[in-house]
């Protein structure tokens, strides 16, 4: 978070000042990257690319402080991630047998992934085998910071909407991390697509 | 599902209000803020609290490696655009000053192609009759026809010269009595006249004529579009017996007046 810093790194950064931009970059790409990471997988680091160019393109238009900037910032992640969502619809992938194991790992692989280390990438692992607007709004809340009514302008709900949808997810989350061990087969042969990274000896590519 | 949620964030709103959170909701604020479970809380909470912390964490190497590129990008859409602010600064300018001068002349220009529509139309007499008596009385348009004005169609009526209306309207004729001498009187008198007048009506005659054929009706029928108000007094026409087109100065045959032509 910069603070006090922000509104004139903003200025600057509206003026082109790669160093300005840089500092905006540093603070809101992790969690941008996070977010985009459990509600598009693989496509997150595109989807992110396009986004900061969209910032750049648009940064001059922009008024407000810091929190309104996340806003701003995960406002459009999100329309990138419709987008996405609509591509993808289009034109369906399905992916190849061989590939599949390696990237979606069982349930109950990542929950006990996250209860053995914890490591970020297990966590968000596990955030995402929530429901996607559930594990929206709990990465939204929990790893960018937001507050409910903030998520709800992202995600065009409700403040009340959000934080149901919240409670939900972690109700959820809580009753998987209680059931180590005992995921049913039904659950661990799910067949959602989800985008869970596997493991790989250099680490966990986020 | 929206008016579930809806209903769902509606209860949970008031009871907030109230301040009556259930200690689910209470623990599940506290740590979706980043506030922690608490030592007291149970085991699933407290292994919830950490997944989320570890979810949380700062940034990693690996997440921050593209930042070069993300900057090089960054001045590549800067100088592309030129700088986005000033750009759009300096193309601002003109946009704020062309009301200024443009408004009054596109309204004059309108407002000029509007007259000229109009005022063509009611030159031609095409205008519907209240508009176009308005422009009649405004700036001497052409009545409208059938109101009092001159009627076209009645200028070869006087003449007895049949219009193809009238011609027509004189085949259509109700044949007349056999056997009547008495003349034919050629076509009616049109008369323009200023109230409507009752259609015409034509009248079977009652009398024979010679060759058996009568034209003593009259239909109001007007060249130029005009209305058939107006009565006409005319009498039939003896048609001669090579041509069933009425003869207008037939001497014999009688035929009842009929009414024919009228033009108001």
């Amino acid at each position: 978070v910069l603070g006090e810093e922000f509104p004139e790194v903003l200025r600057l950064a509206a003026l082109g000042d790669g160093a300005a931009f840089a500092a905006l970059w540093r603070d809101t790409h992790p969690p941008l990257l996070r977010y985009l990471w459990v509600a598009a997988g693989d496509a997150a680091e595109d989807l992110a690319s396009e986004v900061w160019l969209e910032v750049a393109r648009r940064i001059d238009r922009f008024r407000g402080g810091e929190p309104e900037f996340r806003g701003w910032l995960f406002t459009l992640a999100r329309r990138k991630l419709i987008d996405r969502h609509r591509y993808e619809a289009r034109r369906p992938e399905t992916p190849i047998a061989d590939t599949t194991p390696l990237d979606r790992p069982a349930s109950d692989d990542t929950v006990a992934a996250a209860m053995e280390d914890i490591s970020t990438e297990a966590a968000l692992a596990l955030i995402a085998t929530l429901p996607r607007d559930q594990a929206e709004i709990v990465v939204l809340r929990v790893v960018v910071g937001l507050d409910a009514p903030q998520v709800a302008r992202v995600v065009g709900k409700s403040p009340g909407a959000v934080r149901i949808a919240a409670h939900r997810g972690l109700r959820t989350l809580a009753a998987r991390l209680g059931d180590v061990g005992t995921v049913p087969p039904a659950v661990r042969e799910l067949p959602v697509y989800r985008r869970v990274v596997a493991p790989d000896p250099g680490g966990v590519t986020l | 599902m929206t008016a579930f949620s809806g209903s769902l964030a509606e209860m949970f709103f008031h009871r907030r209000q109230a301040g009556r959170l259930s200690p689910e909701e209470a623990m599940a604020e506290r740590l979706l803020a980043g506030r922690g479970a608490g030592p007291a809380a149970p085991s699933g909470h407290q292994a919830l609290e950490r997944v989320l912390a570890a979810a949380a964490r700062p940034a990693t190497r690996r997440e921050l490696s593209g930042e070069a590129a993300a900057v090089a990008a960054f001045l590549v859409a800067s100088r592309t655009n030129g700088s986005p602010a000033r750009h759009r600064r300096h193309g601002r300018r003109p946009v704020a000053r062309r009301p200024a001068y443009r408004l009054p002349a596109i309204t004059a220009a309108l407002t000029m192609m509007v007259c000229l529509v109009i005022g063509g139309t009611a030159a031609a007499g095409a205008l519907p009759g209240p508009l176009q008596r308005l422009a009649h009385t405004t700036f001497g348009a052409p009545a409208p026809v059938g109101t009092g004005g001159p009627a076209v169609g009645n200028r070869q009526d006087r003449d007895g010269t049949p219009s193809p209306a009238t011609t027509a309207s004189r085949r259509t004729a109700t044949p007349g009595g056999a056997g009547s001498t008495a003349p034919a009187a050629g076509d009616g008198n049109a008369q323009g006249q200023q109230e409507p007048a009752p259609a015409s009506t034509a009248t079977p005659s009652t009398t024979k004529s010679s060759d058996g054929q009568g034209d003593g009706n009259g239909q109001g029928n007007g060249n130029g579009g005009g209305s058939s108000h107006g009565k006409g007094s005319g009498q039939g026409v003896r048609p001669t017996p090579s041509d069933p087109t009425p003869t207008p100065a037939s001497p014999a045959g009688s035929v009842p007046p009929g009414q024919s032509d009228g033009q108001g």
